[in-house]
């Protein structure tokens, strides 16, 4: 009966791999931190009054730091599950490196255009950018990168017996297959002359849903993993999580039948049913999850001073705030990152506990149980949460998402304390973000290793 | 006991997965989901349309319309409605929508409908008996997206 799952010492070449896929997850969630801070600032009432930079800088800044955060945070991170879930292997290998070099070239080359100020910025959903050759060609070598370390943990779906933390890295993995045969057949399907912002937000729609589905499978991968740890065992028996993870796979799988019988892939049909999958298809094997973690929790022990359950603890509370603020959402206000700064804040803190408390000790960089660690959890945790909840009463007060400056309307005392709350949420998160930047970064690029666990 | 309590959980749960699935697949709705009518738009015959109806019923230049119960044109492009709308309670409006530049949706309330830029697509409204109406942009069109809202407020 396979319950917990210990990876073993990894072989040098994984080790290898798995320290790139965290240093290129880790330093993406690095950059995306600097312009998170600028982000924060210039929508805080005052202080973005004496900010050098106009609403160009915003809004490239904010395409930069959703990609980096949004995009290449989670899907190094699945390159990094796959380096420890892929049965061992010389091709296996060799997919992961070369899995691993296209990732990292194509962050480079989706940075150039941006950093160089050329191309026009697109905030269309999910996967927003900035309109130049380099950009889309770096976000596809990128995804190229991606697939073919995701590829490798097909093997391990067929695996017997079957053991509940690999089969849901191998999940993801399909899922992320899923997303990108989603894009794949959207930007097959839209005509050619299609105006550049519907293109973008419609070769994106279908896929981007997908990837919703992909970082849920990423956190309930993390409870998991994490739980374990902590209370060694995981949040529900093994054969309910091995039914959670397939569940989300198989609303993963179904999505590119949409582009067969959703009708136009430019019609408000189509655009509709991707945004029932969410409705649909997500929710339940999270909550499954999520609720029987949340009675592990209740039942104890409480080891606050534990990096692992101070990461289940804070990324379940922050993820159900998010996900029930899901059914209040307005049209086009900041409730909407209110929702999904929280749901995704709670997928960060889940990941930033398997970095810190699976993939460093792993590669014999541990790092221990100390103040800052606790220290990051908290201020990372709650600061998302004052964020989510100052967009959230900005937004319900009609304060438009997306917009900076005079574009906000601040012009009752509500909307501009609800926005200074946010300005302080974002100061607080981005504290504890740099604090886990710094600490796993520091460790990550260090040369000496402590020990292998 | 325990073993068959402990197997029920899962299949119900990927039972429950598969119905939902088909559920799912099977959900279209096939069209816009807001009732409308649409014809193919002669952009000259529909701005004299518009032009007379601003003339007619327009007040601060013709930024905020009047329009009397029946059929009304509104002007959709990057990143506006126009006119303004002033409309009075419990009367019945038909709503001439018309893009101008490229795709956009009008979301009015809960329903929405898309705006291709040729066709004109009318909404039936009935003004409620006070307050406002919200009709804004749903579909992605610009960096100005968000910020596209219409203005209708119902007037007695």
């Amino acid at each position: 009966m396979p319950l917990n799952w210990t990876p073993e010492t990894l072989p040098p070449a994984r080790r290898w791999e798995l320290r790139g896929w965290a240093l290129l997850a880790v330093g993406s969630l690095a950059v995306a931190g600097f312009l998170a801070l600028a982000l924060g600032v210039s929508r805080t009432p005052r202080v973005q009054d004496w900010l050098p930079w106009g609403p160009h800088f915003f809004y490239r800044a904010l395409v930069t730091h959703v990609v980096l955060s949004f995009e290449v945070w989670f899907l190094a991170a699945l390159g990094a599950l796959s380096a420890l879930a892929a049965p061992p292997g010389v091709w296996g290998d060799r997919l992961g490196r070369l899995g691993l070099l296209l990732a990292s070239t194509g962050v480079v080359l989706l940075l150039i255009p941006a950093l160089a100020d050329q191309g026009e910025p697109s905030l269309n959903n999910y996967v927003p950018v900035v309109g130049h050759p380099l950009f889309y060609v770096g976000l596809g070598v990128h995804a190229l990168g991606v697939a073919l370390a995701s590829l490798r943990l097909l093997p391990v779906l067929a695996r017997r017996p079957r053991v509940t933390v690999p089969f849901g890295i191998a999940c993801a993995g399909v899922t992320y297959l899923a997303a990108l045969a989603c894009f794949g057949l959207a930007w097959g399907l839209i005509p050619a002359g299609t105006d550049a912002d519907l293109f973008n937000e419609r070769v994106f729609w279908g896929g981007g849903h997908v990837l919703q589905l992909l970082n849920t499978l990423i956190l309930m991968i993390a409870w998991q993993m994490l739980a374990e740890r902590e209370f060694d065992r995981g949040p529900v028996p093994a054969a309910l999580a091995h039914a959670a993870f397939t569940a989300l796979a198989l609303f993963a799988l179904a999505s590119p039948l949409i582009y067969l019988v959703g009708g136009d892939v430019l019609g408000l049909a189509h655009r509709q049913m991707f945004t029932r999958l969410l409705w649909i298809g997500l929710p339940l094997p999270p909550l499954v999850m999520g609720g029987c973690l949340a009675l592990q929790i209740l039942k104890g022990p409480r080891d606050w001073r534990s990096p692992a359950f101070l990461a289940l603890a804070l990324s379940l509370l922050l993820f159900a705030i998010g996900g029930f603020a899901g059914f209040f959402l307005g049209v086009a206000d900041t409730r909407t990152p209110s929702h999904y700064h929280a749901v995704i804040g709670g997928v960060q803190l889940g990941l930033m506990g398997v970095v810190l408390v699976v993939v460093l000790p792993l590669l014999g960089r541990g790092i221990g149980r100390g103040r800052a660690v606790r220290l990051q959890f908290h201020l990372y945790g709650w600061g998302q949460l004052i964020h989510a909840l100052g967009f959230f009463l900005a937004g319900a007060a009609g304060v438009p998402r997306k917009t900076t400056g005079l574009d906000q309307g601040l012009d009752t005392l509500w909307k501009k304390a609800a926005m200074g709350v946010v300005g302080l949420g974002t100061g607080l998160a981005v504290l504890g973000g740099v604090i886990f930047v710094w600490m796993a970064l520091v460790r990550l690029l260090g040369r000496r290793e402590t020990g292998h666990e | 006991m325990s073993s068959r309590r402990n197997r029920f959980a899962p299949v119900a749960l990927l039972l429950a997965t598969l119905i939902m699935l088909v559920g799912w697949l099977s959900e279209r709705t096939g069209g816009d989901p807001l009732p409308v009518d649409s014809y193919a738009a002669d952009a000259v015959a529909f701005t004299a349309r518009y032009d007379a109806m601003v003339a007619e019923h327009g007040r601060e230049d013709g930024a905020v319309v009047r329009p009397p119960p029946g059929d009304v044109y509104m002007r959709v492009k990057r990143w506006d409605f126009s006119p303004a709308l002033e409309l009075e309670p419990g009367r019945t409006y038909r709503l001439h929508l018309l893009s101008e530049d490229v795709v956009h949706s009008a979301a009015i309330g809960e329903a929405e409908v898309l705006l291709e830029p040729g066709t004109v697509k009318v909404v039936t409204l009935v003004a409620p008996k006070a307050g406002r109406v919200r009709i804004q942009c749903g579909e992605y069109c610009g960096l100005g997206h968000t910020k596209m809202i219409g203005s209708i407020e119902v007037v007695r």
